[in-house]
C-alpha cells in the first residue's frame, strides 16, 4: 500500500473558506518565509550554543582545572544548560517551525496566524534565556533533563500555547481531509508536548514532595524525548524520504502502526533500572525500551522500502544523506537503549555515561540531523534561491554526521569502560578516571567538530537570508533613491 | 486517517493513562508514606535533616553535584555496590522522604554519596570539626586527596578574610598560587559549611522493612538471615 508524494498537487483550487484564491507552492513558501526562518535561525543558534557548552563540559572532564575559577561554568551547571539548549532552545522551536511550514505545504494553504508564531518565538526565547541564566547562577531544579527554573517554564508554557495554536489552526485549514502521515506525527508532537509540559509544571507546583518531583522530572523527560522529538523526527523523515527518493511513501498502514504503537507504548518508560522507586515503576521503565522496538522496526521498514534499491536519488543530496544518517542513528540509539536496559549488559552500564551516548544518538543523531536535513531542504525554498555554496553544505552535513557518531561512540565507550572498571567488588573511582579519560578526550574533539559544523550552517543560513533580503529590498531601495523622472518610468514599467 | 478529533481523543487517552500510571500511581501509593519506626528503640527513620544540612542540600542542588555523584546504592542483582561497601543495603524511596529535592543521580563519575557521612565517620572518627574540615579541604582542592581526580575545585565557596582574635577552626591552607597576607586566613563561606554538613548527614545504613540489612554470615556456614528491622548497622553488628 503506497501513499502519493507529500505534496499532492502544485496548485489548490481555493482556500477552505472558499474565497477562490489559489495557493501555489511559491506563495505558500512566501507566506512562511519571515515566520519560519526566524524560528529556524533561533533554534540553530541554540544548537550552536548547546554544542559549544557540550564541548566545554567535556573539556572539564579531561582538564578539571580549565576555567575552574568561574562558578557559572562549573561542570554541574553546564550539564543543565546543555539539555535545556538542545531540547528547549533547538528542539521545540525547530519542531514548530518545521510543523508550520510542512503543514502549510501539505495542507496546500498559505500560513495563517503568523503573528502567533512570532509571539511564541520571542516569548519562548526570552524566557529560555532567563532560565538558562538561572541554571548558570544556581537556580536549576535539580531534576536531570528538566532543570529550567519555574520562573522560566511558566512563561514558556504560555508562549507554547500560542505557537501550538497556530500550527493546529493551519492543520485544520488543510485542503484535503485525509492527512498525510507527516501531519499525524506533527499533530502528536505538538499536542503531546503541550499536555506533558503543562502537566509537569502543574505537578511540580502542586507538590512539595521531592520524591514526586523526581518522578515528574523522569516522566516529563520521557514524554519530550519519545512523544515530541521522536515523532518530530519521524514526521520529517516521512516527508523527505519519498520526496527525495522520488517514490511514493511505502506504506501507509505501517506508518499508522508506528504512530499508534508509539503513542501507546512509549509514554510509560523513562524510569532508570536502578532508580530507588517502587518495583512496578522500575519494571515499566525496563519493559518500555523493548516495546519501542516495534515502532522503530516499522519506521525502519518504511524507510527501507521508500528509499528503494540501488542508486537512490537521495544519495545525491545533502539532505538525503543526512536523513539516512539520522535514521541509522535513531535505530542504533533505540537498540542500544534496549541492550543497556534489558540484556546482561544492563548490569555493566547502569549509572555510567552509556545512556548519555544513547541520548546523543536519539536527540542529536535522530532528531537533530533530521531537522538539519530539513534546514538544508527548506532554506533555499523559503529564501527563493539555491544555496550559495552547496559544497559547504555537503561538508557541514558530513561533519555533523561524523561528529555525532564520534560523540556517541565516545560516551557509550566511556560508559562500558566505567562499567568494566567499577563492576567488580573492588572497583574504585581512581580506576574509573583513568579508563574514561581517553573517551572523554574523543568526546571533546567530536563536540568541537559538531559545534564547528553548526557554525557553518548558521553562517550559510545567514548568507541565504541576506541574499533574500537583498533581492527583495534592493529594487525598492534603488527605486526610492533613483531621480524622480526615472522613478516615474520605473513605476510605469 | 482523516478524523482529527478522533486522533486527538486517542492521544488524550494515551497521555492520561501515562500520567495516571507514572504520576498518579506513586501519589496514591505514597499518600500515607510514614517514617519507619523501630519497634525496639522507637526511633524513626528517616529523621529530618538539621537546618544546616537542609541548607546544604540546596547548595548540592545549586552546584549541580548530582551530575557526577549518585546517592543510590543499587541492589545486589543490578550492581556490586553492596560488595564494594557503598552501603549496608540498597537505597529506597523512603530514604528521601523529607528531602525537598531528590537527586539520586544517573551517572557516577565520582564516588556514590548515599552513605558518605557514615563512611567518613567510620574512617575519621566522630569529631565533627575534623570531619567538616576534611570535606572542606576536598572541596577546595580535590586533587590533594586524589591526584588526577576529575572533580573540579570550588574556590568560590571560600574567601580570604582578616583573622579575628581567635583563628577560625575551619580555616584551610591555601594553595594553587593563592597567597595570604599577614593577618589573613582562608575560610569557607556559609554555603561550603552547609554543604559539608549535608554530606556528613548522608547515612542510610538503617535496616527497614522494604530494604532490610542482611545479617553477616555465621561462622558455621548457616544461611544469612535478615537483621531485625529497625536496627542500624552498628546495632546489628552486636552479638
Amino acid at each position: 500500500m503506497t501513499d502519493s508524494s507529500p505534496e499532492r498537487s502544485e496548485c489548490c483550487e481555493g482556500s477552505p473558506e472558499g474565497s477562490g484564491t489559489s495557493c501555489t507552492t511559491e506563495s505558500i513558501d512566501l507566506s512562511c518565509r519571515w515566520t519560519v526562518l526566524p524560528l529556524l535561525i533561533s533554534s540553530l543558534l541554540w544548537l550552536l550554543l548547546g554544542s559549544a557548552t557540550l564541548a566545554l563540559s567535556q573539556i572539564k572532564l579531561v582538564a578539571p582545572g580549565f576555567l575552574s575559577s568561574y562558578e557559572a561554568v562549573s561542570y554541574g551547571r553546564l550539564e543543565g544548560v546543555i539539555t535545556s539548549a538542545f531540547v528547549f532552545g533547538f528542539g521545540l522551536p525547530a519542531l514548530l517551525a518545521a510543523a508550520a511550514w510542512l503543514q502549510s505545504r501539505l495542507g496546500r494553504t498559505n500560513l495563517e496566524g503568523a503573528i502567533g508564531l512570532h509571539i511564541f518565538g520571542f516569548a519562548w526565547n526570552v524566557a529560555l534565556v532567563a532560565g538558562v541564566a538561572g541554571i548558570l547562577t544556581g537556580d536549576g531544579t535539580g531534576l536531570v533533563g528538566f532543570e529550567l527554573p519555574r520562573y522560566a517554564t511558566t512563561p514558556m508554557a504560555c508562549a507554547y500555547v500560542v505557537g501550538a495554536a497556530v500550527v493546529l489552526l493551519n492543520l485544520k485549514m488543510r485542503q484535503h481531509r485525509e492527512m498525510y502521515p507527516t501531519q499525524w506525527f506533527f499533530l502528536l508532537s505538538v499536542l503531546w508536548f503541550g499536555w506533558s509540559f503543562t502537566g509537569a509544571i502543574i505537578a511540580q507546583s502542586s507538590t512539595t514532595s521531592g520524591l514526586l518531583q523526581y518522578i515528574v522530572g523522569l516522566w516529563f523527560r520521557q514524554q519530550y524525548l519519545w512523544l515530541t522529538l521522536v515523532p518530530g523526527y519521524i514526521a520529517v523523515t516521512l516527508y523527505l524520504v519519498p520526496k527525495l527518493a522520488k517514490v511514493p511513501l511505502q506504506n501507509r498502514s505501517l506508518a499508522m502502526m508506528v504512530f499508534w504503537s508509539l503513542v501507546f507504548l512509549a509514554p510509560f518508560g523513562g524510569i532508570p533500572a536502578s532508580a530507588p522507586l517502587p518495583a512496578w515503576l522500575v519494571g515499566l521503565g525496563t519493559v518500555t525500551p523493548a516495546l519501542v522496538l516495534i515502532p522503530t522496526l516499522g519506521l525502519f521498514l518504511i524507510f527501507k522500502n521508500s528509499r528503494g534499491e540501488g542508486q537512490c536519488p537521495m544519495r545525491l543530496t545533502s539532505e538525503g544523506r543526512l536523513i539516512s544518517a539520522a535514521t541509522v542513528f535513531f535505530v542504533s540509539g533505540v537498540l542500544l537503549s534496549w541492550i543497556g536496559t534489558v540484556t546482561p549488559l544492563a548490569r555493566l552500564v547502569d549509572s555510567t555515561s552509556y545512556f548519555k551516548g544513547v541520548s546523543t544518538l536519539l536527540i542529536l543523531g535522530g532528531f537533530g540531523l533530521g531537522i538539519i536535513a530539513l534546514v538544508h531542504h527548506a532554506v533555499p525554498r523559503l529564501t527563493g534561491g539555491a544555496w550559495a555554496n552547496a559544497d559547504l553544505l555537503r561538508a557541514q552535513g558530513m561533519l555533523s554526521s561524523v561528529t555525532v557518531l564520534g560523540l556517541a561512540v565516545a560516551l557509550v565507550g566511556a560508559g562500558i569502560s566505567q562499567g568494566l572498571k567499577t563492576s567488580g567488588s573492588s572497583g574504585s573511582v581512581g580506576d574509573l578516571i583513568g579508563s574514561s579519560r581517553p573517551f572523554f578526550a574523543l568526546a571533546v574533539l567530536c563536540a568541537l567538530g559538531f559545534a564547528g559544523a553548526q557554525l557553518m550552517l548558521v553562517g550559510a543560513v545567514f548568507v541565504q537570508v541576506f541574499r533574500s533580503l537583498n533581492a527583495c529590498c534592493m529594487p525598492m531601495i534603488s527605486l526610492w533613491l533613483a531621480p524622480m523622472g526615472s522613478k516615474k518610468g520605473a513605476v510605469r514599467s | 486517517m482523516k478524523h482529527g478529533p478522533l486522533i486527538v481523543v486517542g492521544l488524550l487517552v494515551a497521555a492520561a493513562s501515562s500520567w495516571s500510571a507514572i504520576i498518579l500511581g506513586p501519589v496514591i501509593q505514597w499518600n500515607d508514606l510514614q517514617p519507619f519506626k523501630d519497634e525496639t528503640t522507637g526511633a524513626l527513620y528517616p529523621a529530618r535533616r538539621p537546618g544546616l544540612a537542609e541548607q546544604g542540600l540546596e547548595v548540592f542542588r545549586s552546584q549541580g553535584c548530582f551530575h557526577c555523584h549518585s546517592q543510590n546504592v543499587r541492589s545486589a542483582g543490578l550492581a556490586s555496590d553492596l560488595k564494594q561497601g557503598l552501603g549496608a543495603r540498597r537505597t529506597v524511596a523512603l530514604d528521601f522522604l523529607y528531602d525537598s529535592v531528590v537527586m539520586p543521580g544517573e551517572v557516577r563519575l565520582g564516588p556514590d554519596l548515599a552513605n558518605f557521612g557514615a563512611r567518613a565517620r567510620k574512617g575519621q572518627g566522630a569529631d565533627t570539626n575534623a570531619l567538616v574540615s576534611s570535606v572542606l579541604s576536598r572541596l577546595y582542592n580535590p586533587q590533594s586527596k586524589l591526584p588526577g581526580s576529575m572533580m573540579p575545585r570550588y574556590p568560590w565557596l571560600f574567601e580570604v578574610r582578616p583573622k579575628g582574635s581567635v583563628a577560625d577552626p575551619l580555616a584551610i591552607k591555601p594553595d594553587n598560587g593563592v597567597t595570604l597576607g599577614a593577618g589573613e586566613e582562608l575560610v569557607p563561606k556559609p554555603e561550603a559549611v552547609a554543604l559539608a554538613h549535608y554530606l556528613l548527614s548522608l547515612d542510610s545504613n538503617v535496616s527497614i522493612f522494604e530494604a532490610p540489612i542482611p545479617a553477616p554470615p555465621k561462622p558455621n556456614g548457616a544461611t544469612n538471615e535478615v537483621a531485625n528491622a529497625g536496627a542500624t548497622t552498628n546495632v546489628t553488628s552486636k552479638p
